[in-house]
């Protein structure tokens, strides 16, 4: 059918054959017909123009070139070949000069934004080369704070926050839209190499849009899409990573251990004496550790043809992580498809399938730094010795997961599909906007007899199924006009979205052979299965305007009414209103018409302010549910139970959080120095508290909507072309985020109303969200100092704050720095020679402290191993440490040692070099760009523990340590 | 398509927020019949049974971090027949009541607190919402009806009256609480109640679970009117009632339906040893123990059918940590290499930890009459005197040192040291009564042991309704010589009857089973007297039986120790509607 249409076309033209020569030109930023076009017949005075459905038809002879040219439009050149119909498209000229900016729901010219936005661009993200995204952001955007908090194959652990936290107990964590609709999974399930864009939303009025959930800001991400008028471009990127472990703390070797184990009267088991009489140490950290390797591979092929743009890709990536067995693989494959079918309909996709490997147990690192040095790894038979040494609970090999067979695999299928359909009145729009995500996750263990738990029940099996289904329904209706000097720009949104998750398991001991590993739950003599269900929904509606009168003065205005299923029966909708005002300064004839335009060649002012929500509750969280706890029969047959734990908390509702953004972008000397600069205020209240109720309430907790804190911050990015000579460029670009976030009201208050620490739960009025809280270190206690009991010489000696003799915690317990740094600066140098290049990144982060509970003393009398140290004798009267006695007793108090975590580090150096156009075509390439870079080179810090930025609570100083990374890679194109 | 299912949606809006958990059970769906509340009265059980688990493993409650201790630790240790006697159970109330007031201990104080309240308001929830009228009772006529209903609420109601028994005694006057309590009528401005108040709600409930429940039930590990009796008797003495008490324990102690065991029975029959320890092998009805009121089952949790198991602490509280001691650790066996210490524990009653030790004074008691020969209770079947391993035969020896055994009662110098609360004495014996081995030789050096045990027996009503008499002037010797003649032990005359002969004999039958501090609480607020007197039972006792907690320095020669536990500061903290007083001394 379309073939024969085509012939039918090509016999129409040959008709015509001879002078005329005959087309169409559509405007390609509206996609319709292109009136009044200039055609004009090159190095001639023959010309025309387009009549109103775009057509032209023109005297011109084969080898002829006609040119296509419209004011605000880039000209277009189109050399005869012959016969036939020639269609141009035209687009604006200004998307080349002014930048478009995703905005949500819709783009908006750079110029024309009113909120706190910015922008990442593929450039940045090409010269970090990383196997996690949300790594190559790290220090590159002001306001987007991203701690690495942990070391492991795919690089998954670290925190993502947009201008810090102000939630107490709810998530902190940003919304993630990629490609229109929210995003929930691992940013290591994003294949880096697909992204366009991405923008942060930092402020209240740039997220407002998304309401409920947009109160942590938001991160938009676009996937790479074809462009109209594009050629086919296949592209191969490939690179491999190389990585070491690096600032390991030195834990006590065996003779060490051994000796303070004696001098502490304490004595050596079988394993122990026997491994201490021949001077050996089990270094178990060496022993779980290895030399990581990562490969990537990414071939992808974009280009446009019949009003149709693709982008397809594929991507392999397989990463061996530092710890052994710690490994993860991920084959990604995305399409993304437009077509535009006529002039009122544009259709498209943009789909991933992605398969995620992350099988196989690693290392137990916790185990490995606290083992006892002086335990075995290894029978003499060369197999894994499981206890370690002779001990009940802390003799488990680190080592013994490796013998665990383990299958972890995971599929997910995501497709954001929408329709444009242009609406017969001019500049009104509808786009039905559709995500689906389906995932489906499946883990297998099977611990035989030879892993520690294998060998305590006679096999552990555990097998868990899971499938996640999220679907996004939005119905957008925009509308755009100008009017003069009026610009006007009009969405409503009406959208629902669902989420639901089931899972089922089982767990299983006891089975007559390992041969079977987790096929054999049928022969298990114990067996645990289990079932669950969670589900939420949302259903929102959005309005926004936006108003520009000239470019000069600009206005946005939000609404959106959320509502979710997991609040209160009586709270479930929150209404979140944002305004926000722009002045382009430099578009004001007072300026632009005078002298300073060429010193100051860009200037807008913002002032925002704007409510956002907080919903991050789990489903059901309102609900009163009944835990179980069983009994048994006296012959011991099952009992099911339950029982009240859990009070129902009807009147759950959002957390809010307003905010207020001054802020101005700037352009100096004709955009050499570019930059924006903001400052903030925020409130949020009603916070998602577990509220401390007395437990005669049979619960003593319920979650409420109480307390609030307030914050401020600054954040700035500045960027420079120091140098833009002929061969030699120098750029750089530094960026800043300073913020602090303080508890006004915690849900106690004193007798006189006014809002009072929680001290349990280490609240402090007026003081950073998290802060540590605890005893002071004044030293040791020497001998001849006090005859006390808990003042013994070699003990830790407390400050008594208030010096009443007594030291009691609401006196002496001080509050000991915050837990969140006082501001992240990242500096990013670029520079060029010819066709290479080098760019160097060092990130910092200053007045944040923290516990370091490896030199916390110890407790367990040499059950685990410590930091190697020196102790407190009665010769040695330091007053750094206390005395060798191993069971807690010089440590009163349990007060742990804290530490700044301040640091500078130099976290990437990239030299990349990119071939001559000219050389490379020959070989058929229009690129060929060969890079190295190293990560992690060196960090300058006073912490002692295992990497500043490991900075979770709790065990962390025990995890798999820092990694120093070198990686080549290329990047072609065809 | 799309847009027919968002109009469908948008119709429907307020159902489409609506929660409809599938997978989870809520009051208004579980407790519509009588199997609904079978099921809530198991959990409410089961979190009794939790006295004898670990402290920080009760669901929902407070962590104590890794600090192995029992609930029932609360109540039974810092008296006057144990001490802490390592690190790990450096608890002030035990080891050093004076500086308790340093308030480092209120954690386990805490959980305590909201593990007893929990199962106040468990049963609290079954008692109202009994009374709807729309229940199934699921029974064959009106009458089974009525009596389904009045069971269930005798059991709560027995329960309700067993937490204020250990909130009351541990604490003094607390919250009473009897109503159920939701999401929209709970309190921030709880009071305390007196004592005297709570227990005219505990008598009520105590007399309505005797009047409902049959003295005998089915097994003995749920609650009866045996159990309830006991509580009441115990009750009315310590409301200065020996006359009710008396009455109220007549029919249990006089009647048939329990009795002493006398003759060997049970899984432990064929051993070697004497009935007074197979009362502990074989704790159940089922297996022929009719001197047991209520035990609590357990199983291993390879045995058990759904993820939780209980774990019994007792046996790592109470019995010694063996092997710690050099002579012990330095053992090996070829065919065990690295399991020597497994090895040693299954041949030695399963691994203890040597939390608590046995005063020395406590032992001393068994000697009264120079019975410490004779009395079962002191004999090898009951308390750890030796420590056995295999040679390379198989054949058990028992592990000597200068050939003497390594067990002895020779006083370590930590016990005088006042700077040292680590005594660590694991040369001490330890007594029998809750050794377990687990059936998997892997797990025989495990903190957790899974068997049935004791809670409450009739060797104890007999002690109370021996003080209800001797304080009505009519002796009791012939019930206290009742359980002497069962040890082995030469009976005591009418003469030599007083409340101390009483609380010698409790410690000697009773050893590690009693809540000896709410015993000795009781006897020391008679007649409204101040507990923390120092002329009173509790101190006097510890500062004569307890060489360690009983030391000068530790507090109990003065009269401003506490001896009430502290009310947990968090509650304290979170009453924001009224203020709280601490009990006098913190």
């Amino acid at each position: 059918m379309k073939k024969a249409f085509t012939i039918l076309l090509f016999l129409f033209f040959c008709a015509m054959a001879g002078a005329q020569v005959r087309g169409r030109v559509t405007d390609g930023d509206r996609n319709e017909p292109f009136a009044g076009v200039t055609v004009q017949v090159k190095g001639t005075q023959r010309g025309t123009f387009t009549d109103s459905s775009g057509m032209f038809s023109i005297n011109a002879d084969e080898g002829e070139t006609l040119t296509f040219s419209f004011i605000g439009y880039k000209s277009v050149e189109q050399l005869i070949t012959g016969t036939g119909s020639i269609n141009i498209v035209l687009y604006p000229e200004e998307t080349l000069l002014d930048e478009i900016v995703v905005v949500g729901y819709g783009v908006q010219k750079k110029s024309d934004v009113t909120g706190s936005v910015a922008s990442v661009s593929p450039e940045t993200l090409e010269s970090r080369p990383s196997a996690n995204l949300i790594q190559s952001l790290q220090g590159s955007v002001a306001g987007l704070s991203i701690s690495i908090t942990g070391s492991n194959a795919e690089g998954s652990a670290t925190t993502t926050r947009i201008r810090g936290s102000r939630s107490i107990t709810a998530s902190n964590a940003p919304l993630v839209i990629l490609d229109g609709v929210p995003y929930s999974g691992n940013w290591s399930e994003i294949n880096p190499n697909d992204i366009e864009s991405m923008e942060i939303l930092k402020d209240a009025s740039s997220s407002a849009i998304y309401g409920a959930r947009g109160a942590n800001g938001v991160i938009l991400i676009q996937t790479k899409k074809g462009k109209d008028g594009e050629k086919v471009l296949v592209s191969y990127d490939a690179s491999i990573t190389s990585s070491t472990a690096i600032n390991i703390p030195k834990m006590m070797d065996g003779p060490t251990f051994g000796a303070y184990k004696l001098e502490a009267g304490l004595v050596h088991t079988l394993t122990e004496a026997e491994m201490y009489a021949q001077n050996l140490t089990t270094d178990w950290i060496d022993l779980a550790l290895r030399t990581g390797f990562n490969q990537q591979h990414n071939l992808s092929m974009r280009g446009s043809g019949n009003n149709s743009r693709y982008f397809i890709s594929g991507n392999y990536a397989s990463n061996k992580g530092i710890a052994k067995n710690d490994d993860f693989s991920r084959i990604t494959l995305r399409i993304n498809f437009d077509q535009t079918v006529n002039k009122y309909i544009t259709i498209g996709t943009s789909t991933q399938y992605g398969f995620y490997d992350r099988s196989g147990n690693a290392a137990d690192f916790d185990d490995a730094f606290t083992m006892n040095p002086l335990g075995k790894a290894y029978t003499e038979s060369g197999d894994l010795r499981l206890s370690t040494w002779e001990d009940a609970s802390y003799s488990r090999n680190p080592l013994s997961s490796l013998n665990d067979v383990n299958v972890n695999h995971k599929n997910v299928l995501v497709s954001n599909n929408y329709i444009d359909i242009n609406l017969p009145i001019k500049g009104l729009t509808y786009k039905l906007n559709t995500g689906y995500t389906y995932q489906t996750q499946t883990e297998q263990n099977y611990q035989g007899l030879n892993t520690y738990e294998g060998l305590l029940s006679n096999g552990v099996l555990e097998i868990s199924n899971n499938y996640q289904v999220d679907w996004l329904v939005e119905n957008i209706l925009s509308y755009t006009r100008s009017f003069g000097k009026h610009n006007l720009f009009l969405t409503g949104l009406y959208s629902a979205q669902g989420y639901k998750q089931e899972s089922n398991g089982i767990e299983a001991t006891g089975f007559p052979s390992d041969v079977m590993t987790f096929y054999q739950p049928d022969k298990a003599s114990f067996m645990d299965p289990n079932a669950s269900q969670d589900k939420s929904s949302h259903l929102s509606q959005m309005l926004r305007a936006n108003y520009g009168y000239d470019s000069r003065y600009l206005l946005t205005a939000t609404v959106r009414r959320d509502g979710f299923s997991a609040f209160g029966a009586d709270r479930k909708y929150g209404i979140f209103p944002s305004l926000a005002l722009g002045w382009n300064v430099t578009n004001e004839s007072f300026i632009r018409d005078t002298q300073f335009n060429e010193i100051v060649n860009n200037l807008k002012l913002r002032v925002s302010w704007g409510k956002n929500g907080n919903e991050a509750i789990s489903p059901y969280a309102s609900l009163p549910n009944l835990r179980s706890l069983d009994y048994l029969s006296s012959d011991h047959s099952p009992l099911f139970g339950f029982y009240p734990s859990r009070l129902a908390s009807a009147l759950l509702g959002w957390e809010t959080t307003t905010s207020t953004n001054f802020g101005f972008d700037f352009g100096l000397l004709n955009d050499r120095i570019t930059g924006s600069f903001d400052f903030y205020l925020s409130r949020t209240f009603d916070l998602l508290l577990s509220r401390s109720i007395p437990p005669i309430n049979g619960a003593s907790e319920i979650l409420e909507n109480i307390g609030q804190t307030k914050g401020n911050g600054i954040d700035f990015q500045i960027s420079s072309v120091n140098i833009d000579s002929d061969r030699f460029k120098w750029s750089t670009s530094l960026s800043f985020v300073q913020n602090r976030t303080v508890l006004v009201d915690v849900g106690l208050y004193g007798e006189d109303g006014e809002p009072i620490d929680d001290i349990a739960s280490e609240w402090f009025i007026g003081h950073d969200v998290s802060v540590n809280y605890d005893y002071l270190f004044g030293g040791i206690w020497q001998e001849g100092e006090s005859t006390d009991t808990d003042k013994t010489p070699g003990f830790i000696e407390y400050v008594d704050v208030n010096e009443d003799g007594d030291l009691t915690p609401e006196d002496d317990k001080q509050i000991i720095g915050r837990r969140a740094p006082f501001f992240t600066a990242g500096l990013n140098n670029t520079f060029t020679y010819g066709n290479l290049s080098l760019s160097v990144f060092v990130n910092g982060e200053v007045g944040e402290t923290r516990p370091n509970y490896l030199l916390t003393p110890m407790t367990l009398s040499y059950r685990q191993n410590q930091i190697n140290r020196e102790f407190w004798t009665p010769q040695n009267p330091i007053e750094t440490f206390p005395a060798n006695i191993p069971d807690g007793s010089v440590n009163v108090r349990r007060m742990n040692f804290y530490e700044r975590t301040d640091f500078l580090r130099i976290q990437d150096i990239t030299l990349a070099y990119m071939f001559d156009g000219g050389l490379i075509s020959k070989a058929g390439l229009s690129r060929l760009e060969v890079y190295g870079s190293v990560r992690n080179l060196y960090t300058l810090t006073n912490w002692s523990g295992l990497d500043p930025e490991f900075n979770a609570t709790g065990t962390v100083q025990r995890a798999i340590p820092q990694t120093r990374q070198f990686t080549f890679g290329i990047r072609t194109s065809f | 398509m799309i847009m027919a299912s968002v109009l469908a949606i948008s119709s429907c809006s307020e159902d489409f927020l609506t929660e409809k958990p599938v997978d989870d059970i809520f009051a208004e769906n579980l407790l519509i019949n009588n199997s609904g509340f079978q099921n809530m009265q198991n959990a409410m059980f089961a979190l009794v049974r939790d006295e004898y688990d670990r402290g920080d493993r009760y669901y929902g409650g407070t962590s104590f971090g890794s600090i192995p201790f029992t609930k029932h630790t609360l109540f039974s240790a810092g008296a006057d027949n144990s001490w802490g006697n390592n690190r790990h159970t450096n608890f002030r109330h035990i080891s050093f009541p004076k500086n308790i007031t340093d308030m480092e201990d209120v954690i386990p104080f805490q959980a305590v607190f909201e593990w007893l309240y929990k199962a106040i308001n468990t049963s609290n929830m079954i008692i109202t919402r009994a009374e709807n009228p729309d229940i199934d009772w699921q029974g064959s006529s009106a009458e089974e009806d009525l009596q389904n209903k009045n069971t269930v609420i005798a059991n709560a109601r027995l329960v309700r009256a067993w937490a204020y028994r250990h909130l009351t005694y541990a604490f003094g006057a607390v919250p009473l609480s009897t109503e159920e309590i939701t999401g929209s009528n709970y309190r921030t401005d709880w009071e305390r109640t007196p004592v005297a108040d709570i227990r005219v709600v505990m008598e009520q409930d105590l007399l309505f679970a005797i009047d409902n429940l049959p003295l005998r039930t089915l097994n003995n590990t749920v609650p009866s009117g045996a159990v309830a009796r006991h509580y009441l008797g115990e009750l009315y003495l310590a409301m200065g009632r020996p006359g009710d008490a008396k009455s109220i324990l007549q029919p249990l102690v006089e009647g048939s339906e329990y009795s002493l065991m006398t003759e060997r029975f049970g899984k432990n029959a064929s051993n070697p040893g004497h009935a007074f320890i197979d009362v502990f092998r074989s704790p159940l009805f089922s297996d022929g123990n009719l001197e047991v009121l209520w035990a609590f089952p357990n199983t291993e949790p390879e045995n058990a059918a759904s993820g939780y198991s209980p774990n019994i602490f007792m046996r790592n509280m109470w019995r010694n940590y063996y092997s710690s001691l050099s002579d012990i650790s330095k053992l090996s066996h070829p065919d065990y290499p690295g399991q020597t210490i497994k090895l040693f524990w299954s041949l030695n009653g399963g691994k203890g930890a040597g939390r608590l030790a046995i005063s020395l004074g406590a032992f001393n008691l068994y000697k009264f009459k120079e019975q410490d020969t004779i009395d079962v209770r002191y004999d090898d079947h009951s308390f750890v005197w030796h420590l056995y391993f295999l040679n390379t035969d198989n054949q058990v020896y028992e592990v000597l040192k200068s050939d003497a055994s390594l067990i002895n009662l020779k006083p370590n110098s930590k016990m005088s040291d006042d700077t040292d609360p680590t005594i660590k004495q694991y040369n001490w014996p330890s007594t029998k009564k809750w050794d377990y081995i687990n059936p998997i030789f892997e797990q025989a050096d495990a903190d957790n042991a899974y068997n049935d045990i004791v809670y409450l027996r009739l060797a104890e009503t007999y002690l109370l309704y021996a003080e209800a008499m001797f304080k009505l002037g009519q002796g009791g010797e012939f019930w206290l010589n009742k359980i002497r003649e069962r040890a082995l032990a030469v009976p005591i005359d009418a003469s030599e009857m007083s409340i101390d002969m009483i609380l010698d004999e409790r410690s000697r039958e009773l050893i590690t089973e009693e809540h000896r501090r709410h015993t000795l609480v009781r006897l020391s607020q008679e007649n409204g007297a101040d507990e923390r007197l120092a002329s009173n039972i509790f101190k006097t006792r510890v500062r004569t039986y307890n060489e360690v907690s009983g030391r000068e320095v530790r507090g109990m020669w003065d009269d401003e120790t506490p001896v009430l536990l502290p009310i947990p500061q968090a509650f304290i903290n979170a009453n924001s509607g009224r203020v709280i007083q601490q009990n006098p001394g913190y």
